[in-house]
């Protein structure tokens, strides 16, 4: 999938300490505080899925497990999209910035997770999903190489001009 | 009856998993962490003089020899060495991500798995988080027009120096 950013974000980080993090993302219109957790002995990882419409967007926070709807400031209005993808599922009354629990998230620890998936295949016999075999990460082996090939030949191409 | 199992490559991911399967009640019951591996020695003298819960293997053959399963935490470029060792002596691997650094190498160690009947499997975590299968179940992928994925936080320490592309799409592909 290609995507394009008409430019960077700009990331300002607000505060951090050892528990929680809050970094203020600006990109265009937009100006937001999204959340991040930090959890021991991993560093500072994010739990926070961000989701763009073409005016707004909306972020899943694991940490508070809330949906916190964000717009441009200067218009207010939702995008749409945006509308559309929440307001059937959760039924929500959408408004500038509002705020709505999602419950059906659970909160389960990735990695743990995995390990008791891994148990289990091992016992089986069989990689169990969504655990991924080495065949499947072939495919994101390619990915990751292709990648490193084109940023080095943009590199190349950098330094020559 | 428990798993047992070696971790090989003692950084900061190895350490990772060490306190997850010693610490996580409901994986206590799964495996039972025999000991650690690391090609460093001074990494070795320092976890002995730490921490005596676990054993210190002085070789892969030693490790080999005493485990089930073997998570492999070694640098990347280590991975394939590693991982092709482990299944020629009849272990199971969890390999971390990203598997290796070149695809044919993948499939190599696909062949080894299956030649010997032993499973290799790949750390990704992302398809285990609960914010990734929520939005796999509840959104339908023609309503968005953008997706994206960021670090939020500073680039931990042990990846400082590395390109970004290799921290930040293995994780997310």
């Amino acid at each position: 999938m290609n995507f394009w950013l008409k430019k960077e974000p700009q990331l300002i980080y607000a505060t951090e300490d050892e528990q929680h993090g809050f970094v203020r993302l600006k990109y265009d219109s937009l100006d937001a505080y999204l959340h991040a957790e930090r959890i021991s002995g991993s560093g500072f990882r994010h739990r926070t899925a961000i989701v763009y419409g073409t005016q707004n967007y909306w972020e899943l926070d694991l940490a508070s497990q809330k949906v916190i709807i964000g717009g441009p400031s200067e218009t207010g209005t939702i995008d749409p999209n945006i509308y559309s993808l929440l307001s059937w599922k959760h039924q929500m009354k959408l408004s500038e910035n509002i705020e709505t629990p999602i419950t059906s998230i659970e909160k389960k620890e990735p990695l743990e997770q995995l390990l008791v998936t891994l148990g289990e295949s091992i016992q089986k016999r069989k990689i169990l999903q969504p655990l991924r075999s080495i065949s499947e990460s072939t495919v994101t082996t390619k990915i990751i190489e292709e990648a490193c090939r084109m940023t080095e030949k943009n590199k190349s191409k950098k330094y020559q001009s | 009856m428990t798993i047992k199992v070696g971790i090989d490559g003692y950084g900061q991911r190895g350490n990772v998993f060490k306190q997850r399967l010693t610490l996580t009640e409901n994986l206590k019951n799964l495996y039972d962490l025999v000991g650690v591996y690391d090609s460093n020695p001074n990494v070795r003298d320092e976890i002995s003089r730490d921490d005596s819960s676990f054993t210190v293997f002085k070789s892969h053959k030693e490790m080999f020899e005493n485990v089930d399963l073997v998570i492999n935490c070694t640098s990347t470029e280590a991975h394939y060495k590693t991982t092709s060792s482990a299944l020629k002596v009849g272990k199971d691997v969890l390999l971390e991500k990203p598997s290796t650094l070149h695809w044919k190498q993948d499939l190599k160690l696909k062949k080894l798995s299956e030649d010997g009947g032993n499973l290799v499997a790949v750390g990704y975590v992302e398809p285990f988080n609960p914010a990734i299968l929520y939005m796999v179940k509840n959104i339908d992928p023609k309503s968005i027009n953008l997706v994206l994925i960021m670090r939020y936080g500073p680039m931990p320490a042990h990846r400082k120096g590395d390109s970004r592309t290799i921290p930040i799409f293995h994780h997310m592909i």
